[in-house]
């Protein structure tokens, strides 16, 4: 009875709108934009916890303007910045200061991206994602590889 | 010394197809044989098969594949029957400049990128979409199509409806009138003509076409990422799972070798059949 597996967030968003789904797995971007169009949907997390992931942004060792890409670092880190990043883009902002800019923007966005002090506990309950590699990392190395994940998620997709 | 001229006029398009085109080919199918290591995820060029073994023994791999030339071989036919009429209209019917419109109006769509066009049939086959709008005005219950192989099957034959015409119409346009007045003269009615006369020398233009619209399903991987449901995976979508953080290039490379394989099949029975002899 599975109707899609989604690549493409606005795929989940128009199903859900249509009436086409009924349940599906989600980031909160999808539940806030289905909110925002008035859409009677609703989110939660299970008592095992949710997966998910940070996006950062990384500086090669041998760049060739190091000050530059910290000035920029240094800029994409400031409360303004942050809080655009969060309402545009649908990623909880990593600089706590962000909130009271977010709420200037959006009223109730603060809390609905987790970035005030609920947030703290929010995010204890994600589980990060990891590349699977056969070193398990604790001296075991008979992890599965990524390759491996692959071919079992193709069969599995059929 | 007059083979002294030919050899250096053809040694540039000779050698850029040698050098990129058929080394690439081999590379693929050497890479093929290898294998990845499953602790640091590079290539290890130790010769096997286990490629080549998992894609025949695993039959998830068997239904992929059988999905994938199912859809092509379905889209082949559906083209061939739609771009026919239309075709031997612009050929034989339509007289100068409505020719030159329809020439135009099927090539225009090649001018609008492939995802727009495939964007606009999602909006037609989305559950509020037009097809449906259309459907419940005249009291009709609305259509379940979106994001299944139905859609893929549609969406495909769109897209590759001007590759199949143009050949079609090519073939079609050879023929001569005489030939048909012969026929007429003696005594075959119209059906008999077309049927008799008409399609086996448009046939050539058919098969050409069926190249271009087999293959070119067979190797894409956009359309079932956009339009496709749940079990819509093809041949091209394995290959692009398996490169990436994956980096099974090995084995992509040998997933690679099936789609490649039934077209040197496909094209030889199309050389057999004649598609080759206008060249």
């Amino acid at each position: 009875m599975i109707k899609k597996y989604w690549g493409l967030a606005t795929d989940e968003i128009s199903l859900f709108k249509n009436g086409d789904v009924q349940v599906g797995a989600a980031w909160p971007y999808q539940t806030i934009q289905l909110k925002a169009a008035g859409a009677p949907v609703d989110d939660t997390i299970p008592s095992e916890g949710a997966t998910g992931w940070a996006d950062t942004w990384m500086l090669a060792t041998k760049a060739t303007h190091p000050n530059c890409a910290y000035m920029w670092a240094k800029w994409v880190s400031t409360p303004k910045v942050q809080a655009m990043q969060a309402l545009s883009f649908g990623e909880t902002p990593v600089n706590s200061k962000a909130c009271a800019e977010m709420e200037a923007q959006q009223a109730g966005s603060c809390h609905q991206y987790h970035a005030d002090e609920t947030g703290a506990a929010y995010f204890d309950t994600i589980k990060f994602w990891k590349t699977p590699l056969a070193d398990c990392g604790n001296g075991s190395k008979t992890c599965i590889p990524y390759a491996t994940w692959v071919t079992a998620w193709t069969s599995i997709k059929g | 010394m007059s083979w002294l001229r030919p050899l250096v006029l053809l040694t540039p398009p000779v050698g850029w197809f040698v050098v990129i085109y058929l080394a690439a080919l081999v590379t693929l199918l050497i890479t093929a044989f290898w294998t990845i290591d499953p602790f640091t995820t590079q290539i290890v060029q130790s010769w096997n098969l286990d490629n080549f073994r998992i894609i025949i023994t695993d039959s998830t791999y068997w239904s992929i594949i059988g999905r994938t030339v199912g859809i092509a071989t379905l889209v082949t036919a559906t083209d061939a029957v739609l771009a026919f009429p239309f075709a031997y209209f612009m050929a034989r019917v339509a007289t100068r400049r409505v020719q030159t419109l329809l020439f135009a109006a099927v090539l225009l769509p090649l001018w609008a990128s492939y995802l727009a066009r495939v964007y606009a049939w999602i909006l037609i086959l989305n559950h509020s979409g037009v097809l449906n709008w259309s459907l419940q005005s005249i009291g009709l219950p609305p259509a379940n199509i979106g994001y299944t192989n139905t859609a893929m099957w549609l969406v495909f034959s769109y897209i590759w409806l001007p590759f199949m015409i143009i050949p079609v119409y090519a073939a079609l346009e050879r023929v001569p009138e005489s030939l048909m007045e012969a026929s007429a003269d003696l005594g075959a009615r119209r059906w008999q003509t077309l049927r008799d006369v008409v399609l086996p020398l448009a046939a050539p233009g058919v098969v050409a076409g069926s190249i271009f619209t087999f293959s070119l399903t067979l190797g894409d991987y956009i359309t079932p990422i956009l339009v496709g449901g749940a079990s819509s995976t093809f041949i091209g979508n394995v290959v692009y799972a398996n490169v990436g953080i994956a980096n099974n290039i090995p084995f992509a490379a040998a997933l690679s070798m099936v789609p490649l394989g039934i077209m040197a099949v496909y094209l030889f029975i199309a050389y057999r059949l004649g598609a080759f002899e206008a060249l």
